[in-house]
């Protein structure tokens, strides 16, 4: 995936960031007073969405850096909170939510650094137990190949004790984190999936084995780690195909350095089908036996579902009984039928996650 | 415009060549009968031809005249040379502003322009001076009509089939396309029941990876379409739920279960008991109906003996 014109924010354009940023990315670039100039070259192409991913814009955040998760009523959200790094990716996943989450998506970074580090020193100084990621609106390694964020943000946890961040990612790019004073303050996390739905839904990324031998070489430098299995897809031989997943994870790493596992079946705002329709013609993943949910996203017939969170735990729990697995926005009802309790039995999924993250990272 | 108005023998007509026809009317008694009554009281227009003249405006008027018997008729004759786009703009004027055209003839309208060599710059200008729709988006979905099968354009005309589900149609093969539209027809569908219809045949199509063609024509479809116990609106539920199986089972099997436990729990009148939304939620829901306390009442001992009921405790999987 290549970028074939960046665009820079007047009102940063001075910034030795900006230099740097140029000297690693190699393509075009054009000084913009606006936003508009972007949005315009998007749009006017035939495929909006793959067009933006291949112009970038280096910007500043002009809102917060620090954000909460966007959880909804009736399921039950992990308390996560989001640190705003840049939008949007240059892997395409079909099943990518961003693809009609930004009207239109802008591949975009944010160049102002000092507020966000600002941001994080307030919270640092609260002193209260956070779980933070950048991987929420944006993949957390891809910018590894024109940035050093990693470099800058996992000592920057890593001199305190009370948060953890947490690196999500797809891809494979690590090496940058070797030799990084972490303190086990950073959690490296896999978006992990059953192997046939990383060959025909996640065009861009790199495979489950590849995947695993990245998060092996990050256990072999000290990371904690985690995995994600989001979005699940339920197809015919899926669970086998899951089950396979989950072994393969433990023959690669270590279950004691797993912090968490998380299951999420696949669901989606109902603006996202026609777009996988149009972008991902041979995808059958919206063809799944879907209901609105209670958060009017479309979800997986509940029964469905709580069938295949069973499996997977049920596997994981086999082979790795003590690692924390948790349910990603899912009911109380969801919970009790796949685990046999609610999170309010432990304490509610903060809590949970907040113990997980202070055993195995050393958290206050 | 220039014409010259001259009477011509009608046999030197060819009424075959229909580039120029706009009109979907193929009857011309009424019209025969007025022509008889009143004569040609507005000349029918030519453009000489290899052989003869061809038709720019006036076929029906033309064939009524031949059904009268009439050897010779008075018409407007255009000059050879006449650029093919005004003869195009006479032949739509000539309908559309004497009267609404319905959406084959509009469709028809665009297609001869098209044809004729009308540059897109200048296409719905002269859209708006001829009456037709004027916006290009809207436009371009008529000029999809044409292209349709013939029996398609039909079910547009007689509107068994709207414009919206037309160009819908338009994007599938014509066999589909032919296909749908006698559906449609025979089982006389709403559009919102028709776009349905071809949702759920097109998913069930790309969930099994089979032709839609193939779904149409399974054996439990077909009998029940051709089943002829069944009036209209039962085929069509029948259809309906038998899509609906295919693409949802496990879906509509949890509702059947539902719907069989519900039924053992013979519930006395007044009393009706719902499941969440689409089993989501938690919320079962009972709904209550009394016209008095001693009813009321009646109906709190049933449901306090249905709470041991073993299909209630089933039906809340």
């Amino acid at each position: 995936m290549t970028i074939s014109r960046v665009y820079i924010d007047a009102s940063i354009a001075d910034s030795p960031r900006v230099e740097s940023f140029l000297a690693r990315i190699h393509a075009p670039f054009q000084v913009v007073e606006d936003a508009r100039t972007i949005f315009e070259a998007i749009e006017a192409a035939d495929d909006p969405i793959e067009k933006a991913k291949h112009i970038l814009y280096l910007t500043h955040n002009r809102g917060a850096f620090i954000r909460d998760c966007p959880g909804t009523r009736n399921y039950t959200c992990c308390g996560y909170r989001i640190l705003h790094i840049g939008t949007f990716c240059i892997m395409d996943c079909s099943y990518c939510i961003l693809q009609s989450y930004f009207h239109p998506p802008v591949l975009q970074y944010f160049l102002n650094h000092e507020d966000m580090c600002a941001e994080l020193d307030a919270m640092f100084a609260e002193k209260q137990t956070v779980r933070i990621g950048t991987g929420e609106f944006t993949d957390s390694m891809i910018w590894e190949l024109w940035t050093d964020l990693s470099s800058s943000l996992v000592p920057r946890f890593a001199s305190q004790r009370s948060c953890i961040l947490e690196l999500k990612t797809k891809a494979t790019t690590v090496q940058p984190l070797q030799g990084l004073a972490h303190n086990r303050k950073t959690i490296m996390a896999w978006s992990v999936n059953a192997d046939a739905v990383i060959r025909n839904e996640e065009r861009n990324t790199s495979s489950l084995s590849a995947r695993l031998k990245a998060a092996a070489l990050c256990q072999s430098w000290g990371y904690p780690l985690a995995f994600h299995f989001d979005p699940m897809i339920i197809y015919e031989g899926c669970e086998r195909e899951y089950l396979q997943a989950a072994e393969q994870i433990f023959s690669a790493v270590d279950a004691g350095n797993v912090v968490w596992i998380s299951m999420g079946a696949f669901r989606f705002m109902p603006a996202l089908k026609p777009i996988i329709q149009k972008r991902f013609p041979a995808s059958k993943i919206v063809y799944g036996e879907f209901i609105p949910g209670l958060d009017a996203k479309m979800r997986y017939f509940k029964p469905l579902r709580i069938e295949l969170y069973r499996k997977l735990a049920s596997r994981i729990r086999e082979i790795a009984p003590n690692v924390r697995i948790y349910l990603c926005m899912e009911s109380d009802e969801v919970w009790e039928k796949t685990f046999g309790y609610k999170p309010a039995d432990l304490g509610g999924l903060p809590f949970m996650l907040d113990q997980s993250a202070r055993e195995h990272c050393g958290l206050e | 415009m220039d014409f010259s108005r001259q009477r011509l023998p009608i046999s030197s007509i060819d009424d075959q060549t229909q580039t120029y026809r706009i009109s979907t009317e193929e009857n011309c008694c009424d019209l025969a009968a007025s022509i008889k009554h009143l004569g040609l009281i507005h000349c029918p227009i030519l453009i000489p031809a290899r052989d003869g003249y061809e038709i720019v405006s006036g076929f029906r008027r033309i064939r009524a005249c031949r059904q009268l018997g009439w050897n010779d008729i008075d018409a407007r004759l255009l000059s050879p040379d006449t650029p093919a786009i005004e003869c195009a703009c006479l032949a739509i004027a000539e309908n559309s502003l004497q009267r609404p055209l319905n959406w084959l003839e509009t469709a028809r309208s665009f297609e001869l322009l098209d044809t004729s060599g009308i540059t897109s710059e200048s296409l719905s200008q002269t859209a708006s001076v001829l009456r037709l729709p004027d916006h290009p988006e809207m436009i371009k979905k008529i000029r999809r009509i044409t292209r349709l099968p013939e029996h398609v354009q039909k079910c547009v005309l007689n509107e068994t089939i709207s414009v919206a589900m037309a160009q819908e149609l338009a994007a599938r093969s014509e066999d589909e396309a032919v296909y749908f539209a006698r559906l449609f027809e025979d089982l006389k569908l709403s559009l919102n029941k028709q776009r349905e219809f071809i949702s759920l045949t097109d998913e069930i199509s790309r969930r099994e990876e089979i032709h839609v063609k193939d779904l149409l024509n399974a054996q439990r479809f077909q009998e029940i379409l051709h089943d002829d116990r069944l009036d209209r609106a039962q085929k069509a539920q029948q259809l309906r739920f038998y899509l609906k199986q295919r693409r949802f089972p496990n879906i509509t099997r949890t509702y059947e279960k539902f719907n069989e436990h519900l039924q053992r729990l013979e519930l006395t009148t007044g009393i009706e008991l719902s499941p969440p939304g689409n089993f989501e939620g938690r919320h079962y829901t009972f709904n209550l109906i009394f016209h008095d306390l001693f009813q009321l009442k009646k109906q709190i001992d049933f449901l306090n003996h249905l709470l041991s009921h073993p299909d209630l405790h089933a039906l809340m999987f």
